[in-house]
This record gives C-alpha cells, structure tokens and sequence, in this order.
C-alpha cells in the first residue's frame, strides 16, 4: 500500500510510464553488465539518488520499502561468505570458513542485487500499477492476461479492505484473545473472505455486463504530454548507465 | 400513455428458491422520476435487474418503448446501451484500479473511438463534479466519491434511462444532498430517472412517482402528491412517513395556516411556507 502512495504521488507522476521502464530496465541491464561490485554499488546509488532527488520519493520511505529485500539479501550473501564443513571423525566436529572466494562471490551478488532492486524500485515508487498495466497492453501482451492483473490488482484493495473490515468485527468481539481463539477466529476469517470473494467476483461480473461487456476489458489509456521528449531523455541517460557499466575500472 | 417500461405480470424467483417477484404489473412513465419503495427484501432490486436485462421473468413480460425486451446478445447490448444501472456497491461495480479507466469501460463497450470517449468521460466526470479525481487511484476515493464514479461510468453511455439501486444508502448528509443535485441535472436534461429507496423524506421531495412493492407484488402505484392519501399503504410496509405530512396537516387541521393547492413536499418547502403566510398576514 505505501508503494501504491507513492507512485502516485510522486513528482514524476505524469512522465510517460514507457520512458521510466526504459531507464529501470537499463538499470537491470547495467547491474548485470557491471564489472565490479564497486561498479554496481555506484549504479545503484546512481538510481537511489535519481528516485530520491527527482522523484522527490521521501528517504525515510524509501528506506522502509527498502528494507525487507535488503535483509533477505543479507542472509543470503552471508551463506555464501561462510561455509560449515561438518568431517566425520573429526575432534572439533564441525568447522566454520571464511573464504576469500566467498567473500568476493557475496559481494558481486550484493551489488548486482541492490543495483537491481534500485532499478525496480525507481519503477514502482514513481509508476502507479494501472500506468504499467496500459504500457503492457501497448506492448501487446495477451488480452487475458492482462485483464486478470486488472482484476487481481483492484481485488487486492477490496479484500484487504473486507479482511480487515472481519478482522476488526472480531477484535471487537475478543476473537483474538489468546492463542486458541486466534486460530479459531483466523479461520473463520478465511472462510468469510472466500466467501466474499465469490460474491463480488459474481457482482462484478453482473456489473460489467451491465455496461455491455462482451468478456474483453477494454480501458482507454491515459495521455502523456511529453512523451517523446521523456524517452529520448530516458533512452540516453539509460545507455550512459549501460556504457559506465561497461568500464574496465 | 406513453411508458417508458412496463411489466406485465412479471415473476422472478432466485435459483435458491427465495421468491423474487410475484406477478408484478406496472408501468414507469418516460421522463419520470420513479421511486420503488419497499421494505427490505420486497423485491426492489429484483425489479430494477429486470429493467436492464441482467435477469429475465420467469413468467410474464418486461416491455420497453411498448416492445418486448429481446434478450439475445444484441437486443441485451442495445437495451443496456440505453439503460444505465447503478449497483448498490460500488466497490462491486468497480473494475479498474483508474477513475479515468473505470469510466471509460462502458463508452469502449459501445464501440466508439478513442477520441470520442476520451471527451465523454471528461464530460461524465465533469456533471458528477469529480473532474480533478480522473487520475486517481479507486482505492483512494471515499464512499460518496466512488459513487459518483460509478454514475461517472454510466453517464459516459448517454443513456436515457438511469435506473440506481439505493444510491443514497451510506451516505452522509451533504453527500446526499450533492447526489440529488446531481440526479437534478440529469433529469433537468431529459434523462428518465428510476430509483430504489426506503427514504420516504427524500422521496416525497425528489419523486413524481412511487412504486410500493410488498413480498414481491406491487401493491400500489401512483403519483407522489397522493402520498398522504396512500399513507397506510407506506405504515403497512413498515415504511416511515415522511414528516412534513402530519406536520402540515395538524396546521391546517388548527387553522394555524390554510390548506394550500400544492401541499409542501418538505420541511424547508414548510417553513417557507409558514414564514411567507406570516409575512402576508402581518401586512394586513
């Protein structure tokens, strides 16, 4: 929900959705051609700066999004610098390592990641849902496919709200005292919201065909006014990233 | 008599069995602003899907313009194209995450081009007055304002019919008041309104017409101003009435103020009833 705020309001709200997936893609693009973890970290800060500074996405925002990708990649960067060797027979059991090899693998995998998630993160923090969805559609991805993320995306909001809606009618009842009640009333919470999935998927059905739906949702697509002058500033920024990337340092 | 929907007989029972309608005739004038009004589970909405199609009597007939409803791929597409239905929910009439997007399904169903729909949705989101919410998130409207965005989305199909379930339901006062201003323009120009309620205070001032259904059968049928004299009608089905009535009438009744031709259809109409009397009365 907070990335949702804020690729709405974001100052790059109305900069062609198209122009924004170019540099995030290139910024993938250049996270993976980077040479060294060093040049990847410097991608990467390149791109947090371009969210931060001209997005104009709050720091501590970011952060927060942030946060629970970075600690994942934290985990997994810290198996790969130690390895357990457990030898059989042994006195001591079980060894831990540190290796130089491992050390140098864990940090290309860092950089290459931070410098990856930088880039999908600048397109989610500034891109709403709908504007990619649209891109998508332009770009010819088949009809069904995309219908199903329209209807998964504005569900999302529906039954967050209608689970939330249950789960509080139950707090308010102490359906969450205690261990035993929590499961029980979770439960129950589960079985209400199927429930309701099912009626609004049919009410929803009904209401389409209300307004003449063949089956095929068809949206008009918002218009950007700059759009040719946002790609071209994208495209070349992009390959700048793509050409530091490249750099034998 | 030109109606613009009648139904003839009409049943209608769900596939649970719970009965829906039962042998309902009546007939909905073209330019009207009809109330159905009914208790809970009177049949209200069962009714208003018939008008656009959405379900079909079992027995009886639904006539529009004095013809049939044609319930195949086409006639549906044609009937609906000029009926427009507003669901109680909003969220479940909602399809797109994108005000713009939402309203903008129903005019692309139609199979108008792009630069024709992009200037009636701006125009739909205009009359609702929710102009600057076109590229907002759904999810980040209020109850009142996705509402309107649901009219938005109707509106921008031109129909002439507007048939809405409960729209002031949830509701707060102002909102309430803007709907019906709303509701104003639209049939100031020319658009036949329909919709279903158990406000009778909002009824007797908005409506010229009222449906009263009961169990499913409609019970009575007949113009707003007779209200007073269908008053038991309304206390048998558990329906309030509307307070400026017997307000109204315990004055005339006093001789505090004289029975006027056209009875006032609110409080406000009331007092300024009261205050204009007074003021003639103290120039004497």
């Amino acid at each position: 929900m907070l990335i949702d705020q804020t690729a709405h309001n974001n100052r790059w709200r109305q900069v062609s959705p198209a122009a924004k997936a170019i540099f995030s893609i290139s910024g993938m693009i250049a996270a993976f051609l980077a040479a060294t973890p060093w040049l990847a970290s410097a991608v990467a800060l390149f791109i947090v700066l371009v969210t931060i500074l001209g997005a104009g996405v709050p720091p501590r925002r970011f952060l927060r999004i942030a946060l629970p990708p970075l600690s994942f990649l934290g985990i997994s960067a810290l198996t790969l610098v130690v390895s357990f060797n457990g030898m059989p027979g042994l006195s001591n059991g079980l060894t831990i390592t540190l290796t130089a090899s491992g050390l140098d693998q864990a940090a290309h995998l860092c950089g290459r990641a931070v410098a990856s998630l930088a880039s999908l993160l600048f397109l989610a923090l500034t891109t709403p849902m709908t504007e990619i969805i649209t891109l998508l559609r332009s770009l010819k991805l088949p009809g069904l496919l995309l219908d199903m993320t329209v209807i998964g995306y504005r569900m999302l909001f529906v039954f967050s709200d209608a689970a939330h809606q249950i789960r509080t009618a139950q707090a308010a009842r102490l359906g969450y005292v205690g261990y035993r009640h929590s499961l029980r009333s979770l439960g129950q919470l589960i079985a209400a919201v199927t429930l309701q999935v099912w009626q609004r998927a049919a009410a929803l059905d009904l209401a389409a065909q209300a307004r003449c739906s063949d089956g095929a949702f068809r949206f008009l697509s918002p218009v950007h006014c700059h759009a040719k002058r946002d790609l071209a500033v994208s495209l070349s920024v992009g390959a700048c990233l793509i050409t530091i990337a490249l750099l034998k340092v | 008599m030109d109606a613009l929907f009648k139904l003839d007989n009409v049943s209608y029972a769900y596939p649970d069995g719970s009965s829906g309608l039962d042998q309902c005739s009546l007939a909905i004038r073209c330019g009207s602003r009809t109330a159905v009004m009914g208790a809970n589970g009177a049949g209200k909405t069962t009714l208003l899907l018939q008008l656009n199609g959405i379900l079909r009597p079992a027995s009886g007939t639904v006539y529009f313009n004095g013809v049939p409803l044609d319930y195949s791929r086409s006639g549906l597409h044609r009937l609906r194209s000029r009926v427009g239905l507003l669901f109680q929910n909003p969220d479940s009439q909602l399809l797109s995450a994108s005000v713009q997007e939402d309203v903008s399904f129903g005019p692309l169903n139609l199979g108008l081009e792009d630069t024709d729909v992009r200037t009636r949705v701006a125009d739909a989101l205009q009359t609702v007055g929710m102009s600057e919410y076109g590229d907002r998130p759904v999810q980040a409207l209020s109850y009142g304002q996705k509402k309107r965005v649901c009219i938005a989305g109707l509106l921008a199909m031109k129909p002439e019919v507007l048939v809405l379930d409960e729209p002031m339901s949830g509701l707060d006062q102002p909102m309430q008041a803007e709907l019906e201003e709303i509701l104003d323009t639209l049939h100031r120009r020319g658009m036949t309104i329909i919709l279903a309620s158990h406000d009778s205070g909002f009824i007797y001032r908005w409506s010229d017409q009222i449906v009263l259904l009961s169990n499913g059968s409609c019970l009575h049928s007949f113009q707003t101003g007779q209200l007073p004299d269908a008053a038991h009608h309304f206390t048998a089905q558990a329906l309030g009435i509307p307070a400026v009535i017997p307000v109204y009438q315990a004055l005339v009744d006093q001789q505090l103020i004289p029975a006027v031709s056209l009875p006032p259809r609110s409080i406000s109409e009331l007092t300024a009833l009261i205050k204009q009397l007074s003021v003639s009365a103290r120039s004497i």
